[in-house]
């Protein structure tokens, strides 16, 4: 197969899966935006919404 | 701001050229040095009256700005880290500096070969001796009317701005002992145009109106909890004998030692991750770095609070 026909295949769309470290006190910044209750319940999904929502903001920024 | 009106003058001292003096200024009182020809830098330590062990930090007000303007506090030394004073108010022509350390005896034996200059460490030491105090409690000095300037190698001293009737009025938001001093080096540097001059200082009792908004300024600025005194200390005893032996029983108790980490795993969506990918390099060599980065900018932008300056202990966390 040529690289060319290689480059032509559609992305297959995968979820990535990051495993991020946090420590007892970086933990305690999620307790709080757990308790928010805007971001989820979850230490993933609030970790992953709260990345989205930086993102999300940079972009605005960025427009401006 | 709104400055109080000052009390009665209680205390009213002249500072000749290279002394100086410790004055008791106590919670709700002003504290005003003058200038009384101009051109004079003045050196200022502050302890506070009840415990000498709680004593300004000069480092901490730097934290806010290398230079402190009306508004500003003198921050006290951490674990206490406290407001000891405010400052209402200060001529325009008064320039302040938290950068250069004082002068001492030292410096004039190896930049003139003088060992007997004056200086303001060995002034300071001289006051404050009034109390008991030794040269070792000494410290890092507010520098009122110095005129520094900062450049990619580090600071220099410029033509001091200072006029006659210049003045800055603190307010003791504490018990304190405050000492300022005419700096030493005046005579010989630029510190003070090349020629001493006296300040004057003087100590106006509280109003209604500067004991009230001391007492508020105390309660917004004094209340966390993790602004400790010695009743807090694991070891509050101080220590008498100057040598120092270790305590082969001593254990430390660092807080939250050791570290425990936790692997939390992070689900983003094909389109999403792509995003995340473009900051690889900039904010992170790794997918878990960049994604660390992301969180604690967004935290920054977001959630943190404004500093101890801008504490109020009506506001609770997000």
């Amino acid at each position: 197969m040529s690289n060319e026909r290689l480059d032509q295949r559609p992305m297959r769309p995968r979820p990535a899966r990051v495993i991020v470290k946090f420590d007892q006190q970086q933990r305690k910044l999620l307790d709080f935006l757990r308790t928010e209750g805007k971001f989820g319940s979850e230490d993933g999904e609030i970790i992953r919404n709260v990345v989205l929502d930086y993102l999300r903001q940079q972009e605005k920024r960025g427009k401006r | 701001m709104k400055v109080p009106k000052l009390g009665k003058c209680r205390q009213e001292v002249v500072l000749e050229p290279v002394s100086g003096k410790a004055l008791p200024v106590y919670k709700g009182e002003i504290l005003r040095i003058s200038q009384i020809e101009g051109g004079q830098c003045v050196d200022f330590n502050c302890f506070n009256l009840n415990d000498h062990k709680e004593y300004m930090s000069v480092g901490h007000m730097r934290r806010e700005d290398f230079r402190v303007a009306p508004g500003r506090f003198i921050w006290s030394n951490p674990p206490r880290y406290r407001p000891m004073m405010k400052i209402l108010a200060m001529s325009p022509t008064c320039v302040t500096d938290t950068l250069a350390a004082r002068c001492s005896a030292v410096l004039f034996e190896a930049h003139y070969g003088i060992d007997d200059h004056p200086n303001c460490q060995d002034t300071l030491a001289e006051a404050i001796g009034e109390y008991g105090l030794t040269p070792d409690d000494v410290h890092d000095s507010l520098n009122l009317w110095m005129n520094t300037e900062v450049d990619h190698i580090g600071y220099y001293t410029v033509w001091n701005s200072g006029k006659a009737n210049d003045h800055i009025d603190l307010l003791a938001t504490m018990d304190v002992l405050a000492v300022p001093v005419t700096c030493g080096s005046g005579n010989l540097w630029v510190t003070s145009n090349f020629s001493y001059k006296p300040i004057k200082v003087q100590v106006f009792e509280k109003t209604a109106g500067s004991d009230a908004l001391a007492e508020k300024e105390w309660v917004a600025h004094a209340s966390l909890k993790t602004q400790r005194t010695p009743k807090d200390f694991a070891n509050a005893t101080i220590r008498a004998d100057p040598e120092l032996k270790a305590d082969p029983n001593y254990r430390p108790n660092f807080l939250n030692y050791p570290i425990v980490w936790k692997d939390i795993e992070v689900v983003f969506s094909s389109d999403e991750f792509k995003k995340i990918w473009r900051h690889r390099g900039i904010l992170g060599d790794t997918d878990e770095e960049v994604v660390r980065t992301l969180f604690f900018h967004w935290y920054l932008d977001n959630r943190k609070k404004h500093g101890l300056r801008m504490y109020s202990p009506q506001k609770s966390h997000a």
